[in-house]
Parts: structure tokens; C-alpha cells; sequence
């Protein structure tokens, strides 16, 4: 056996190398929400050209360029705010917030005017064909609000070149719609039921689809919470 | 043996509120309002065995009617409604809460920390859990409606459309079917979120991930597997609420809706799942057999390289449940690939697991026990499984009693003996007090003979064409004798919970004072009192190999003469 002295020496405790646990939470939570909405979209792409009868998307669907417009860059502004949170200056955060929930309000309102049309006009709704049903699916559910808008319009092209079902009355009907854009929306109302579970503590401030100032803004009020634990520690350790 | 390294002072504060609070409000305080790990880790466990005896007599009560040939303890509906509710049940209601259990009791104490990374977020995951098996149950209490189509569902707990929707499924049990499921699923989620936040965020200084203990790297596989592989039914099982309240046509085939969609993303869920709930036994067996083999684990990096890649192919296999579907040959070709493929990584584990064994000073007490069974009867599982992962093969006894005995031995062979491993070994630090080894041992042999009189038979009954799901058959096929024996099966297996019920309660009250470290282990938990305080460790501990606690107590022979750090 042998004696202290000739012990070999311990390896220095280095730091386990931790990640941050706000970060780590949400990039859970949109691997759970990307798992989510790609079966959503599954499901669209697969009926696409299946409906047997109704309005087909070519014939009632329009690209919408300002929603469009509109859409996109509240995704700009909400990182703006993100990047001001961190200069530290209220009045700017608070601009561009505004800017932010007013481009949101702007493209919600684009969005009722569409349906009223889709709805009343069109008589296209979730029970008149497959492709209603899979069209207010994924646009209620904001197709994947995780994703930045950019993938989606490389997703959405393709389906252009996707088989079309043989009960189709023209070639490439569903395919043609220009729905690829437009459909992704910011998401004020939180009705997903994942994040509806209760992760809104660790997604706390993030506007959903603008998953990198969300983790920022969520980082924020992770290093807050952690501050608070750790007094929480100091205090149990006496 | 060495004493406790870490010591422990007493808090003060939590006792004097508590004895000031009264009985019933410090319950409330401490186990309603609780965010305490380890609290939730037992309601969870406590809530599992629960449902499980449910769920256990339910099985009973399928294999009563199917006992004899034309036999009617069951009406033809109400065998419906129970097999439904044993699947549904076993599954979502028993190993999802129990795995939660696990994970949520011994992975802040496995990585040296003083919770979950998101403590409220845990008690939310459990309250979701528990109120879906009761919404799930209150289905019994639903109205019967005109048709008699309330009460429990009956579709199964793959509940194929289009069979679900409104036309064929009237009523509201299969609502209560989704709903419910819907519930624990979000739970399950977010307690997936805490296994990993928790995991790569809260170790022990010195912890790396290389030093992880390997329970809590499969925990973080089955945590990516549950992130990725729920939302499909969730995703599923909105479309089809959508169907049956909206009048959306996602499975409904008049309207060029897809029957077979409904199997691909119930089954994209399915086959994940079913690792979700195996690999927390690997994880049990692994942290049991190298204390009782008195060996570290034989090929630390190749378990954890197997448990990620089972992680990621099963994800790929969920279509060999659909051979008889008429899927085109070239997918059941690449299914039934992908799944011999996940024989390789678990080949690996289980040679690791015996290599462990091989010259080790092996102790045959109650925990170990269970794990040489499920050693033998994974094997066969897994042997039957890639049986039928032959796709000529499966498409002959797919939908037969072949493919319930497989599954059976996976789960009750497979998962079942690992959990009560973990009961046995887990029971002394999270109560104090020992289970007692006699009892233990009646319990393993009667459950472990009951089990295989019960399902042994059952292959051959498949093998014999026998077809699953049915409620009666004719007499003269000759499956008269199996299914006979089986039943008594079940009598010897209920027998064994029994013993066990009764060792529980027994151990509770009067069992053997466990002391800190009763195995002589050496991974953290075994550092603490028994049960753990409320803050787990009173200082946090520093960790210099993979087995912390054995370089405290020999520390002549540490593990960094041999470990790369």
C-alpha cells in the first residue's frame, strides 16, 4: 500500500464548463417547438394537390407584400430592442418594443382582412377540403414560429415541385399558391400548447419567432434569476 | 468504509416552521406546494405505482376473459375499454411519471447540485402528469351518452384513425383519450427541459462531461428523445381533435384525408417512446451492476457513444409497426435495417454490462438480482425484436401474440425488473431505512417465474397465429393450454407486487436503519444522509474522477491513475 507522500497527485478541479441554463432551456424549447410545427408542415406538404373539390390555393390566395413587409422586420426591430436592452437605454428599448408591437398589430390586422375574404367571399374554411383544413392549421398555428422567416421562404418554394395527387384538376394547382410567404407571424397570443405548458417562465419576453432576441432578452432575466439564487445558497449555507 | 465527506449541518428555520405549522399545513407546505426535487421525485414514483396496480389489474382482467376459450368475463366493449386503458395507462401514466421520478430524484444528487435548473417548472411537469391519468380515469365517469358509447375509450392506445373520429368514435371517450394524453405529454416535455438544463448546466465543479455519471448521459438522450419524438403525437392528436370538433379532414378518408398519416406520426412517436422508456432501465442497470460487481463499468466512453447513437437511429424505425400497412418494399426495406441497426449499439451495452461483471466480486443482493434477470430476459427481447424487425418475418406475425409477448419482455423483462433494481438500491437513501432482503427475494422469484409463465407461452400462442386485440376465441387452435397458463401467470405475478406492497410498508415502519452509504458505492448521492436533507449537500462537492466517493475512501488507488480527465 502505499503511503501518502508517494500518492499519485490529484488532477486540478477545473471548472465543469457549465452551460447557461436559460440558454439551455430555450433551445429545448425550440427543438420541442421545430419538432412540433415540421409535423404541421408535414402534413400540409402532403396534401398538397389532394383536395377533391373546393378552392384550390391558386385560385383564392394572393402574396401578401406589405404583411410580408411587416412581418419581417419586427423580426429587425425586436432585435433592436434586444440590442438596446443591453446599452442600458429605457427610452430606446421602449421604441423600438413599440415599433415592434405596432408592426405586429399592422400585420394581425392584414391578417383578419385576408380571412374575412378567404372566409366569407372564398368560403374556404377548415371543413371545406383538405387543403383548408391544412392551410388554417399551419397558418393559425403561425407555421413554425421558431424558425426564422428566411427558412421558411426556402421551405416554402419547394413545394412547388412536389407530385401532385391525380384527383388534382389541373397540373401543379396547390403548388403554384404563393403562400410562402406572409403566414409566419409574430405571436402575441401564446395559444401553442407546448409553450402554453409553462415554459412561458423560461421564454419570459421572447416574441416567438424571433428566437435569437428571444434567448437574448431571456438571458437578461436568466442572469437576474441567478443572482437571486445565489443569494438563495449563500443563505442556506449560513 | 469512510465517513460522510461531506458534512452536514443542521438548517435550522424549516423544522421550527414546520412543527409551528401543524400537520396538515406543513403537508400541504411540503408536499402540495412543494418544489423540492426530491419530493417530486417521489410523488412521481408514488403516483407510477399507483397507476400501475391499476393498470396491473386491468392486465389481469384481459387475461382472466382470455383465460378459456368463448369465456364472457368481459363483454366484448368492456374488453376494449380495458386494453385501452392497461396500454394507455402502462405507458403514459406508469413509465412516463416513474422515469420522471428517477431522473428527478437522483440527477441533482448524481451531479452534486441542490435542485432542478427550473424548480416551479418541475412541480408543473408533475401536476400535468398526475391531473392527465385523472382526466383520463374521469372518462369512467363521463355520461354514457345515447348511443352507450361514453365511459373509458376503446380505441386502443395507438387509437388509429380513422377509426377515432367522430363517425366510428361518438361520444367523448376518445376526447378524454386525447386530451388527457395531451396534458402528460406537455409535462413530460418540460420535465425533459429540466433533465437537460439541469444536466449540462448545474454539475459539480470538476464534474465534466466526461466525468458524468453515465445514468444522467441516458437520462439526456431520453430527454432529446422526449423533445423530439412527443410533439408528433401532440401534433397528431390536434389534427385530430380538429377533425372531430372542426370538421377538418385530416383523416378522414371520404374527403381525401390519410388513414395511414395517422400510423406514421403515431409511430413516429411510438418507437422513440418505447426507448424513452427502456434506456432509464440501461441508465438503473448501469449505476447498479458496477457497485455490486465491486468494478467501474467496463467501456465508459463506448456506453455513453451507444446511448446517443440509440438516441438517433430510433428516431429512424418507427415504419417496421407498419409492415402490414403496405408500405413500398424500399421502406420496409431501409425500416427494417435502421432497426437491426439499433441491435449494434445495445449488443455493445450488454456485452459492457456483462464485461463489468466478468471477475468482479460479484454480491447477489435484491438489486443485483433484478439485474441479472433483465440481463437474460433484454437478451431475448431484444432477439425476438430483431426477429420481427425481418420485415417477411414481421408482416407474418405482425398483429399476432408474438409481437405482445416481445413487447411485454421488453417492458416488464426489460424495464419492470430494472425499475424495481433501482427501488431496491434507491429505497435506503431516499427513506433510511433498508428493504428487507428476504421479502426482495421472494419478490424477484415470484415475479421473475410468474412473468415467464405469463409470457412465454405467449410467443407460442403467436407463433400459432393467435391474433392480438381480440376479445374471445374459438376453442380447437390449439391455443387453449397457453393462454391457460398464462393466466396463472398473472396470479403468481400479482402474488410477487404483493410481497412487495407489503415489504414497502413493512421497511417503512420497521426496516433496518440504512446508514449513508449502505451498497459502499462511490457516486455522490451516497455522500449524503438518508434521506438527503432539503438542500442535498451542505457544501457542494468538488469531483476529481468518475467515481467521487471512491478517492475519498481509498485513497491509495484513486481513479486518475487510470482516467483521462
Amino acid at each position: 500500500m502505499s503511503t501518502v507522500a508517494s500518492l499519485p497527485i490529484p488532477p486540478v478541479i477545473e471548472d465543469a464548463h457549465n452551460f447557461d441554463r436559460g440558454k439551455v432551456g430555450l433551445i429545448c424549447l425550440i427543438l420541442t417547438e421545430v419538432s412540433l410545427f415540421s409535423i404541421f408542415v408535414t402534413a400540409y406538404l402532403f396534401f398538397i394537390g389532394k383536395s377533391t373539390s373546393g378552392p384550390q390555393p391558386a385560385d383564392v390566395l394572393t402574396l401578401p407584400v406589405w404583411a410580408t413587409i411587416c412581418l419581417l422586420s419586427s423580426s429587425l426591430t425586436a432585435e433592436l430592442a434586444a440590442r438596446s436592452l443591453h446599452t442600458g437605454l429605457k427610452g430606446r428599448v421602449q421604441l423600438w418594443l413599440g415599433i415592434t408591437i405596432l408592426l405586429g398589430a399592422e400585420f394581425l390586422r392584414q391578417t383578419a382582412v385576408e380571412w374575412n375574404k378567404l372566409i366569407h367571399t372564398d368560403h374556404l374554411t377548415i371543413a371545406t377540403n383538405v387543403f383548408g383544413t391544412t392551410y388554417y392549421l399551419v397558418a393559425t398555428t403561425r407555421r413554425n414560429p421558431c424558425v426564422h422567416p428566411r427558412t421558411e421562404r426556402q421551405i416554402f418554394p419547394d413545394a412547388r415541385h412536389l407530385p401532385v395527387g391525380s384527383n388534382n384538376s389541373g397540373p401543379l394547382r396547390d403548388g403554384n399558391a404563393p403562400i410562402a410567404f406572409g403566414r409566419v407571424r409574430p405571436d402575441e397570443d401564446g395559444d401553442d400548447p407546448v409553450r402554453g405548458a409553462g415554459n412561458a417562465k423560461i421564454a419570459r419576453g421572447v416574441n416567438r419567432h424571433q428566437s435569437v432576441a428571444g434567448i437574448e432578452l431571456s438571458v437578461v432575466a436568466q442572469s437576474h434569476r441567478n443572482c437571486l439564487l445565489q443569494r438563495r445558497h449563500r443563505r442556506i449555507r449560513g | 468504509m469512510a465517513s460522510v465527506p461531506y458534512p452536514v449541518e443542521n438548517l435550522h428555520g424549516h423544522a421550527a416552521i414546520r412543527k409551528r405549522a401543524g400537520f396538515w399545513a406543513s403537508f400541504v407546505d411540503e408536499w402540495i406546494f412543494t418544489v423540492d426535487h426530491k419530493h417530486l421525485g417521489l410523488m412521481y414514483i408514488i403516483v407510477a405505482l399507483l397507476f400501475f396496480v391499476v393498470a396491473g389489474l386491468q392486465g389481469a382482467a384481459i387475461r382472466i376473459q382470455l383465460m378459456y376459450p368463448n369465456n364472457t368475463f368481459l363483454s366484448p366493449q368492456t374488453f376494449n375499454r380495458v386494453f385501452t386503458m392497461h396500454g394507455t395507462t402502462m405507458v403514459f401514466f406508469v413509465g412516463m411519471p416513474f422515469i420522471a421520478g428517477v431522473a428527478n430524484y437522483l440527477i441533482p444528487l448524481m451531479i452534486g447540485t441542490r435542485d432542478m435548473a427550473f424548480p416551479r417548472l418541475n412541480a408543473l411537469g408533475f401536476w400535468l402528469s398526475l391531473f392527465g391519468g385523472i382526466l383520463l380515469y374521469s372518462s369512467y365517469l363521463a355520461w354514457a351518452g345515447p348511443a352507450g358509447t361514453g365511459t373509458a375509450p376503446d380505441v386502443g392506445w395507438f387509437a388509429y384513425a380513422p377509426l377515432t373520429e367522430k363517425a366510428f368514435s361518438p361520444g367523448s371517450s376518445t376526447d378524454f383519450w386525447i386530451l388527457s394524453i395531451i396534458m402528460s405529454s406537455v409535462g413530460s416535455t418540460v420535465t425533459a427541459v429540466n433533465i437537460l438544463a439541469t444536466a449540462l448546466c448545474l454539475r459539480a465543479k470538476g464534474m465534466t462531461l466526461a466525468r458524468m455519471l453515465l445514468l444522467v448521459w441516458m437520462f439526456c438522450v431520453v430527454a432529446f428523445q422526449i423533445l423530439v419524438a412527443l410533439p408528433p403525437l401532440t401534433a397528431a392528436q390536434i389534427m385530430l381533435l380538429l377533425d372531430r370538433f372542426l370538421g377538418a379532414h385530416f383523416f378522414d378518408t371520404y374527403a381525401a384525408g390519410d388513414a395511414v398519416l395517422w400510423r406514421h406520426f403515431f409511430w413516429l412517436f411510438g418507437h422513440p417512446e418505447v426507448y424513452i422508456l427502456i434506456i432509464p432501465g440501461f441508465a438503473c442497470v448501469t449505476e447498479i451492476i458496477p457497485v455490486f460487481a465491486r468494478k467501474p463499468i467496463f467501456g465508459r466512453a463506448a456506453m455513453i457513444g451507444a446511448s446517443v447513437s440509440i438516441g438517433f437511429i430510433s428516431l429512424g424505425v418507427w415504419a417496421h409497426h407498419m409492415y402490414t400497412v403496405g408500405l413500398p418494399s424500399r421502406a420496409n426495406i431501409f425500416f427494417a435495417v435502421a432497426t437491426m441497426l439499433v441491435g449494434v449499439p445495445t449488443g455493445i451495452k450488454i456485452f459492457n454490462w456483462i464485461a463489468t461483471m466478468w471477475g468482479g466480486r460479484i454480491r447477489f443482493r435484491t438489486p443485483m438480482l433484478w439485474c441479472t434477470a433483465f440481463l437474460f430476459q433484454f437478451l431475448i427481447a431484444g432477439l425476438t425484436g430483431i426477429m420481427l424487425a425481418v420485415a417477411p418475418f414481421g408482416w407474418q406475425l405482425g398483429n399476432s401474440y408474438f409481437v405482445v409477448a416481445h413487447f411485454h419482455y421488453t417492458l416488464i423483462g426489460g424495464l419492470l425488473c430494472t425499475l424495481f433494481a433501482g427501488v431496491y438500491y434507491c429505497f435506503p437513501k431516499a427513506t433510511g431505512r433498508m428493504l428487507s432482503e428476504t421479502l426482495g427475494k421472494w419478490h424477484f422469484w415470484l415475479l421473475i417465474i410468474g412473468f415467464h409463465v405469463t409470457f412465454d407461452d405467449l410467443h407460442i400462442a403467436g407463433l400459432l397465429a393467435m391474433p392480438r386485440r381480440i376479445y374471445t376465441y374459438p376453442a380447437g387452435r390449439g391455443w387453449e393450454g397457453f393462454n391457460y397458463f398464462s393466466t396463472w401467470g398473472v396470479a403468481i405475478q400479482g402474488v410477487a407486487i404483493l410481497i412487495f406492497v407489503w415489504n414497502v410498508l413493512d421497511s417503512l415502519i420497521r426496516g433496518k436503519k440504512a446508514g449513508n452509504d449502505p451498497w459502499d458505492a462511490w457516486t455522490l448521492e451516497w455522500g449524503t444522509p438518508s434521506p438527503p436533507p432539503a438542500y442535498n449537500f451542505a457544501t457542494l462537492p468538488e469531483v476529481r474522477s468518475s467515481r467521487p466517493l471512491w478517492y475519498l475512501k481509498h485513497p491509495e488507488d484513486p481513479d486518475w491513475k487510470y482516467e483521462q480527465a
